[in-house]
């Protein structure tokens, strides 16, 4: 297979993520948007846009940050399971024209179709990767919804070489993950090719 | 401060920072033969990351979890003191960043400062056994799909092995592969999930005493391994580092199976009494 590595900034991610296949691997630099379920929850039911968001690759991230009196700091950043987010992907991608989504696992069905019809890609970063991921973290801008304590919070965030994130599903609405594992209708014949 | 709220405060922190030697192994030696491309360079990914989080003390995975303890044996006429000095460890640690506010209510989801609630941290008391404190942390990425079913007796042990397959690929790779599967079959709904989890103590690529039971687990693991799941689901040989499974004595009526699946971030320590001095030992 071919493996393509890009370095992208964010300001040109929404136009270069039309090369990206799945199977590319990229590291992006710039501003990113670090949320997880309550704040995707939240965005979903809000009127107003928040104009800060627009055109930001969403993180699915709950990192642990600690304030050190004058700005906080990620100690672990790896990512979590996006799919439990896939209900509010479109609602949240059609107003904030959201270029990537990076996560881990892959998103389930309407968050995959949602992705297509706008043209964003998703990216998986390596699970449970959290030191490698606060290390390419350069500056904890600012924070938002710190009511919903700060592992749930929405954090802006600028990083550098952030990555490697693995195009799993592509602007042309390919998916990395489709007819990947073997089918359920295969498990019988590989129990009986295992002796179980 | 009690003395077991130091020892428990070193022992979290070895815990949250350190993978066992056995799990960083398993996985090390998956890093190196795994054939899948993407793959392997995600478990190299990975390994550098759990250096990095070994040299410089952070947390190797950002989702702390649930912390759980188990004390056995003489240290259960201390639960109490140990509770209090559990639960002053894990408020002071999520205080300094080794362990993340991870704790809510379950209806309004709101914030329980210092990951110190109703029935968090997690205590098990057993007097039988040798005389230990045995600690774990559980991420929700892989507990997520954790899974209890209550069979009909007449479940044949075929028909287990396809839920435990037809589970795995349903998990994909929102448990973070390679996983470690727990199973219990038999025992009651509560005893079931207890065991499975509890047979996460021991180490990877140890099995388990019953000749035939041992044989089980390596035939499942076998099979696991052809699903093509892979590291972080993103297909390979590595679905699996290790499967446990343990049998329980149970009710005519009943065949209930626990799975556990723990991510590959399987972080697990103990505290064990030498002569008169408690240890901290993997």
């Amino acid at each position: 297979m071919r493996v393509l590595e890009y370095s992208v900034d964010v300001t040109e991610l929404a136009v270069r993520s039309k090369e990206f296949k799945v199977g590319d691997m990229i590291y992006i630099s710039g501003r990113v948007a670090f949320a997880r379920d309550r704040v995707h929850k939240q965005l979903s039911i809000e009127r107003e846009i928040l104009q800060e968001l627009v055109g930001l690759p969403i993180y699915h991230c709950g990192p642990i940050a600690i304030f050190d009196g004058v700005k906080y700091i990620f100690l672990a950043a790896g990512p979590t399971t996006s799919v439990r987010m896939d209900q509010f992907i479109e609602g949240i991608i059609s107003k904030y024209h959201t270029p990537a989504i990076i996560g881990k696992g892959g998103l389930g069905v309407l968050g995959k179709k949602a992705l297509s019809e706008y043209k964003s890609v998703y990216c998986d970063f390596p699970g449970g990767a959290s030191a490698y991921a606060a290390k390419r973290v350069e500056r904890v801008e600012k924070v938002l919804f710190k009511e919903f304590g700060l592992s749930e919070a929405l954090w802006f965030v600028s990083v550098r070489e952030f990555g490697p994130l693995l195009v799993t599903h592509d602007t042309r609405g390919e998916d990395f993950r489709s007819n990947l594992y073997l089918s359920k209708s295969a498990i019988e014949r590989v129990l009986v090719e295992h002796g179980l | 401060m009690n003395k077991y709220e130091s020892e428990l405060t070193e022992a979290i922190t070895k815990m949250a920072t350190e993978l066992p030697p056995d799990v960083y192994s398993a996985l090390k030696r998956a890093s190196e033969d795994e054939t899948g491309e993407v793959a392997n360079k995600q478990l190299k990914t990975i390994v550098k990351s759990i250096e990095i989080s070994y040299k410089e003390k952070l947390p190797i995975c950002q989702d702390t979890g649930l912390v759980s303890a188990y004390i056995t044996g003489e240290y259960v006429k201390d639960h109490l003191l140990i509770k209090e000095g559990l639960e002053k460890a894990v408020s002071k640690l999520t205080e300094n960043g080794t362990l993340r506010p991870t704790i809510v209510s379950p209806i309004k989801r709101e914030p329980v400062i210092g990951n110190v609630g109703i029935g968090e941290p997690e205590v098990y008391l057993d007097f039988e056994g040798e005389s230990s404190i045995k600690l774990m942390m559980r991420g929700a990425g892989s507990e997520n799909y954790s899974t209890l079913k209550m069979l009909l007796p007449s479940t044949s042990p075929h028909e287990i092995n396809k839920i435990i397959l037809e589970q795995t690929l349903e998990a994909g790779g929102r448990i973070c592969p390679p996983s470690i599967v727990s199973v219990a079959i038999g025992g009651s709904p509560a005893s079931a999930i207890l065991s499975s989890r509890k047979a996460l103590f021991s180490k990877v690529g140890e099995r388990s005493g019953i000749d035939k039971v041992a044989e089980w687990e390596l035939k499942l693991q076998r099979a696991l391994n052809s699903l093509n799941v892979g590291p972080m689901g993103l297909g390979g040989i590595h679905t699996v580092l290790d499967v446990k499974i343990r049998l329980l004595d149970t009710h005519i009526a009943m065949l209930p199976l626990a799975i556990t699946f723990s991510c590959w971030a399987l972080r697990r320590i103990q505290i064990k009494r030498v002569g008169s001095i408690d240890e901290i030992m993997w």
